[in-house]
């Protein structure tokens, strides 16, 4: 009621506000006291606190008023806008009664159409009275991609790169087209300047450097993750409907060009997408749901949380293609195959192979022609060699009929059903007979003894893992450790490849050197090997170094290398049985020898909780400490 | 000093430093025409890329792909997206055309407004004159989109 009263209240005083005017001779005064009006009503709905100006300006709340997350001083039309949104609402109205230039693509109406649109129906601004500007520009691409439904795409990690775990999300705009290879993506990600792989890294995560959106076609956007970077990806559709999707895109045009700091771990692609989706809908709350940091799949879960997602589908990677292609074939096949992209074979000879039958020698061309790819994406064959070969399997093939049966390569687990990225962990110890109870943090992501469902096998990836002990009988609290970063990749060889397994890790840790004396000391470990997964288990084996500093040494530092065998066992995804041998010979700064051996069994409750039992033991000098720890973790967002 | 070398030689073993950050250039009308990225396959590069999420293009807004540097088609040359298309995804609808099968293919057929119910007759064809219309390893986009064209004329 009171609603609609004000309702009649705005239209009475507008309608004398019209007789006003209208008996006015001059335009221009027409559309100076029109100008007022406008902004009058504006101040008096308070469309500044609306949330809808706020998405469309990037504003967050801060302990006192508001700052937008947009860097860019392209992006505000009042000075103060970044900071006052009720300023940037009145400079914005007042920037439409500016004439157009030239370009009249360059008109506030046209650069910041999504919120010319919303103040017009919010406002019900009478068009006549502002002046024209034709936005060509937008209206060009807006025909080209013509966007209809939406879904948003999560590349995930690609072979041998945990760190990559991360992922990445990008939005795909879809047309009139049924296939989505014909549809735009839309990514938001950072503008690198320097060469220097370090550098990047740094300035990557500390906002150095600044991120834009880009709009590409799909097609272009599958090919670098799903060829050339081989990642699985995982497109989400969303039920967006036609007008939401159009709200999104208007929005999308306001960025082009305009940029914001980047930071990677909490202004970073996915959050900036976030802020796309609420411009489609904003009844929806994504971007208030995120404090510290934000994990790529994190905000794949609240996307599906809001209901918005309407079915998961998955596109396999160049490097899970020729995995599957190999299931069809025996050893001596993918030797064939092999060869064919060596140059070793003629593809024709395939085809005379009287031992083959038409079925394995489609599959064999098939894997062929994808292995060919596969290694020209990797630079290991030049485009002259690459094209040759790869006509000339594809020639071979062509005369074997067409796969009348599209065999579908089965989806994995898909990432958001993984267990979530924070994890607290209580656990009880007995260490060297002393009792003690310990409280562990760590803020992200997966270990090599978590569940691997919606994760790759093999790959670990912590940060700042925080563990804390108390020993019952000293009533003592101590830091057990600070891991800052753990990485392993625990990448299987098979018949095509030979990969490098790896292992970073930098922290800080305790260690007893002696049987009185602990401390903790900084340490960094690198090491590289083999690894090997078959049906009875994943082995692997590292030659690790590691350089530690503290109080703990005498010289206060020892640098040493080692051996690290280790073997995990994945039962049936509820259980995994897992070994470790390790031996480390300090031979800088304080010199002595460790040996370790430890091994457990977790025990996964459900998808968010994990029951661990660990036994170790080592020898350090000639003392053994040995540990047996239960942990109870829990993961949650 | 040798423990001392080898130890800090094992520390390093895994960090490679080598980075280039080529932009994104498309080489090319034919086969193996792809946009190139910068190598990453080292860690650091990984890593780097990782904390980037790293696309590297300098067009904001890449609607088109371009097709400036190759030869257009004499048949069709007003379907612009055509022409990126097939530029851009050329090995991919070589490879679709002779399994006779997928997604790059479907999305070829329904540019050209071939009706999905004589889309098995049209992919046979394709598979069944695969070197009339890729006639060399050096084909180029005018010359496949002119083939396929002729051979849907002929019945």
């Amino acid at each position: 009621m009171f609603k609609r009263r004000m309702h009649l209240k705005i239209i009475s005083a507008y309608v004398f506000f019209m007789f006003f005017i209208s008996s006015s001779a001059s335009a221009d005064l027409d559309r100076a006291s029109y100008k007022n009006y406008l902004k009058k009503t504006a101040v008096e709905k308070a469309l500044f606190n609306k949330r809808y100006w706020h998405i469309l300006l990037h504003y967050k709340k801060k302990f006192s008023g508001y700052e937008s997350f947009i860097d860019d001083p392209k992006f505000f039309l009042n000075p103060e806008g970044k900071y006052n949104p009720e300023k940037e609402l009145l400079s914005t109205i007042e920037s439409f009664f500016e004439e157009p230039q030239e370009n009249a693509n360059l008109h506030p109406r046209c650069r910041f159409i999504a919120r010319y649109e919303w103040l017009k129906e919010e406002l019900k601004i009478d068009e006549s009275f502002i002046p024209q500007a034709k936005c060509d520009e937008f209206e060009d691409i807006f025909l080209r991609v013509n966007p209809k439904s939406a879904s948003l795409i999560f590349p995930a990690s690609y072979p041998n790169s945990p760190a990559s775990m991360f992922g990445h999300t990008l939005i795909r705009l879809e047309g009139e087209y049924r296939s989505h290879l014909l549809a735009y993506a839309v990514n938001y990600s950072a503008i690198p300047e320097d060469d220097f792989a370090l550098i990047y890294t740094f300035k990557g995560i500390f906002g150095y450097y600044k991120g834009i959106f880009t709009a590409l076609p799909y097609y272009d956007k599958v090919r670098e993750y799903s060829d050339i970077e081989r990642r699985d990806i995982w497109e989400y559709n969303l039920n967006l409907k036609e007008h939401e999707v159009k709200k999104m895109f208007l929005h999308l045009w306001e960025l082009k060009d305009i940029y914001q700091f980047y930071y990677f771990f909490d202004e970073n692609c996915s959050y900036n997408i976030l802020f796309l989706l609420e411009s489609a809908r904003p009844n929806i709350n994504l971007t208030g749901r995120f404090k510290f940091w934000v994990i790529p799949v994190d905000t794949i879960r609240i996307v599906i949380d809001e209901g918005l997602v309407e079915k998961v589908i998955y596109r396999p990677s160049i490097h899970s293609r020729v995995a599957f292609i190999s299931s069809f074939l025996e050893r001596n096949e993918l030797k064939i195959a092999e060869d064919v992209v060596k140059g070793k074979i003629n593809p024709e000879e395939i085809l005379k192979n009287q031992n083959l039958t038409v079925f394995k020698k489609q599959k064999i061309l098939e894997l062929s022609a994808e292995l060919l790819q596969y290694e020209y994406y990797k630079k290991v064959l030049t485009k002259e060699y690459y094209q040759k070969q790869y006509y000339k399997v594809l020639v071979a093939r062509s005369t074997l009929p067409i796969s009348v049966e599209e065999v579908v390569l089965q989806a994995p687990k898909s990432p958001e059903k993984g267990h979530e990225s924070t994890r607290l962990s209580f656990g009880l110890g007995m260490f060297n007979s002393k009792n003690y109870l310990q409280f562990s943090i760590r803020p992200a992501y997966h270990d090599l003894y978590n569940s691997d469902d919606g994760y790759i096998e093999g790959s670990q990836i912590v940060f700042t893992d925080l563990s804390l002990r108390y020993f019952l009988a000293d009533k003592r609290f101590t830091l057990q450790s600070l891991k800052l970063i753990d990485i392993v990749s625990l990448a299987s060889f098979d018949y095509f490849n030979m990969p490098f397994s790896w292992r970073v890790k930098t922290g800080f840790e305790r260690k007893q050197l002696t049987i009185k004396k602990d401390d903790i000391f900084y340490n960094l470990t690198t090491g590289g090997g083999l690894s090997y997964k078959s049906t009875i288990g994943h082995m692997f084996l590292l030659l690790n170094g590691a350089i530690e500093l503290g109080g703990v040494y005498e010289k206060d530092y020892s640098i040493g290398f080692g051996l690290e065998m280790g073997f995990i066992k994945n039962i049936s995804g509820f259980s995994k049985l897992f070994a470790n041998i390790e031996t480390m010979h300090y031979v800088m700064g304080d010199e002595y020898n460790v040996f370790k051996g430890c091994f457990g069994q977790s025990f996964y409750i459900n998808k968010d909780v994990e029951v661990r039992l660990t036994f170790e033991r080592q020898k350090i000098f000639n003392n053994y400490f040995s540990n047996i720890e239960l942990t109870l973790n829990y993961f949650f967002q | 000093m040798k423990k001392v070398l080898f130890a800090l030689l094992i520390v390093l073993i895994s960090v490679n430093l080598s980075f280039a950050a080529n932009a994104r250039k498309n080489a090319g009308c034919g086969l193996g025409a792809m946009l190139i990225n910068p190598n990453n396959d080292t860690l650091v590069g990984n890593l780097a890329m990782t904390f980037l999420n790293g696309t590297f293009g300098t067009q904001t807004f890449g609607i088109t792909t371009g097709t400036s540097e190759c030869d257009k088609p004499t048949h069709f040359v007003k379907n612009e997206k055509v022409q990126e298309f097939v530029v851009a995804n050329m090995d991919n609808l070589a490879k679709d055309i002779v399994i006779g099968r997928g997604e790059t293919l479907d999305s070829f057929a329904e540019l050209l407004n071939i009706p999905v119910e004589e889309r098995p007759a049209f992919y046979a064809k394709l598979h069944d004159n695969f070197v009339k219309i890729f006639v060399s390893e050096n084909v180029q986009m005018a010359e496949v989109i002119d083939n396929v064209i002729s051979e849907m004329s002929k019945n």
